[in-house]
């Protein structure tokens, strides 16, 4: 990332190469593809533009899923609305199963969405990046510029929460 | 307990856990939690969008490369072009007699200014270059309009233009030189700020900060020219410059900007 910074070349594509699909997925997760794929691009417009104030002693993944958080942020702020609760699905990439497994695959995550939907923000935006993007509670800290235990409460209610609602929609 | 989701639970947390109701309530609920959740399906990115992200950013880096590449020694290249930007100058209007009778302070402390001037804009093209490419090419437009107006000005001198329309129109010094200055300055920075606009596409703001860049650098010109004249000329003609340096900056950014609109 710092050498990114000062211009090299090499190092972005390294970097690119390395969290464009993550970042896409995370975009993806919340909005339709033609949305999706848009953002990706003001993201990564964003992360260039913003490279110079990169600080070297803070790690990438808290610093770029900032950057990406905001984005959405502003773009559910832009709409007037809470994130698509029933969005077009979007079929897995490396599905090899049957059609049975496929259509059970997209059911679960049409649930699991509707459930993260109804959520409230703050915890949502923990749980999509501790369960899905991989990051710890102190790097999500990070990212928003919290303290590790709050991020550990909202994820905590959230789990709770989730667990509930999965409950009940289950047939 | 959280740290442990996801992972093997550590022998404590499991210890505690089967001992103590409440919190082995809890550890089930955000276990069941976690694993409803099913496990996160990768996403790709389209490969078109991918690969037109990837190259519009490696188009980005690739002149930063080759500038920061070419001109290690920034502090002494500015020096250097600053140098002899104001020399050149200085040589322009010594051609056209405009600097006969001008006393060695004050002809020494205008060329040090302006050296300076010329100094601080090229440090900022070749130090902001590669962080701000776009505020490199309104430094490098504010000097090229400073370069026109310089040309423009031997070419025609403002004072013989200023003292010609005073014999034959009768008009003040002042006003004459007020307006006169505003189109000097004003023609040189509107072609500037509208191909800036065309091209660049900056935000107002800075479109004005490149028209305070020009002005400053024309000022010294503007001061060892009005030797020759009152106090109220100068300032008549240096407001004239003012004057024309943010007109021709929003109307050019306006032209440039709705000829890219309906363009």
């Amino acid at each position: 990332m710092d050498a990114y910074a000062r211009g090299d070349i090499a190092a972005f594509q390294v970097l690119y190469d390395r969290w464009h699909d993550r970042l896409f997925g995370y975009l993806a997760r919340t909005f339709d593809p033609a949305t999706a794929e848009e953002l990706f691009q003001t993201l990564w417009m964003r992360i260039h533009g913003a490279r110079s104030g990169y600080d070297r002693e803070r790690a990438v993944a808290p610093w770029l899923f900032a950057i990406a958080a905001n984005l959405r942020r502003e773009e559910w702020r832009r709409r007037g609305r809470r994130p698509e609760e029933s969005r077009a699905d979007v079929v897995p990439t490396g599905s090899t199963g049957s059609a049975e497994d496929a259509a059970l695959s997209v059911e679960r995550d049409r649930a699991v969405r509707n459930a993260l939907a109804a959520l409230p923000e703050a915890q949502r935006e923990v749980i999509e990046l501790h369960r899905f993007e991989h990051l710890s509670f102190p790097e999500i800290a990070e990212a928003f510029g919290e303290g590790v235990e709050a991020v550990k409460s909202r994820a905590f209610r959230g789990y709770k929460a989730l667990r509930l609602m999965l409950t009940e929609m289950k047939p | 307990m959280m740290d442990a989701l996801g992972q093997a639970p550590t022998p404590a947390l499991s210890a505690h856990a089967s001992s103590c109701p409440s919190c082995g309530s809890d550890w089930a609920d955000l276990q069941t939690g976690f694993a409803a959740l099913g496990p996160a399906t990768p996403q790709r990115t389209p490969p078109l969008a991918a690969e037109a992200v990837r190259q519009r950013i490696m188009q980005d880096l690739a002149p930063q490369r080759r500038l920061i590449r070419e001109l290690p020694f920034d502090g002494l290249l500015s020096i250097l072009f600053g140098t002899a930007a104001a020399f050149v100058s200085l040589l322009l209007l010594h051609s056209r007699g405009l600097l006969g009778g001008m006393g060695p302070l004050r002809l020494a402390t205008a060329a040090v200014v302006w050296a300076g001037v010329f100094i601080l804009a090229f440090w900022t093209l070749v130090r902001r270059w590669g962080v701000d490419p776009q505020l490199g090419h309104l430094v490098l437009g504010a000097l090229a309009a400073a370069g026109l107006f310089l040309a423009g000005n031997h070419l025609l001198p403002l004072p013989t233009v200023v003292q010609w329309c005073s014999t034959r129109l009768g008009a003040g010094l002042g006003p004459l030189f007020f307006a006169i200055g505003t189109i000097y300055a004003a023609v040189p920075l509107f072609l500037f700020a509208t191909s800036a606009s065309r091209r660049w596409h900056p935000r107002p703001k800075r479109v004005l900060i490149a028209g305070g860049f020009f002005f400053v650098l024309v000022a010294p010109a503007i001061f060892l020219q009005c030797s020759y004249f009152t106090a109220g000329a100068l300032l008549a003609w240096l407001l004239g410059a003012v004057a024309g340096s943010l007109a021709a900056s929003a109307a050019g950014y306006w032209l440039g900007t709705r000829a890219t609109t309906q363009g």
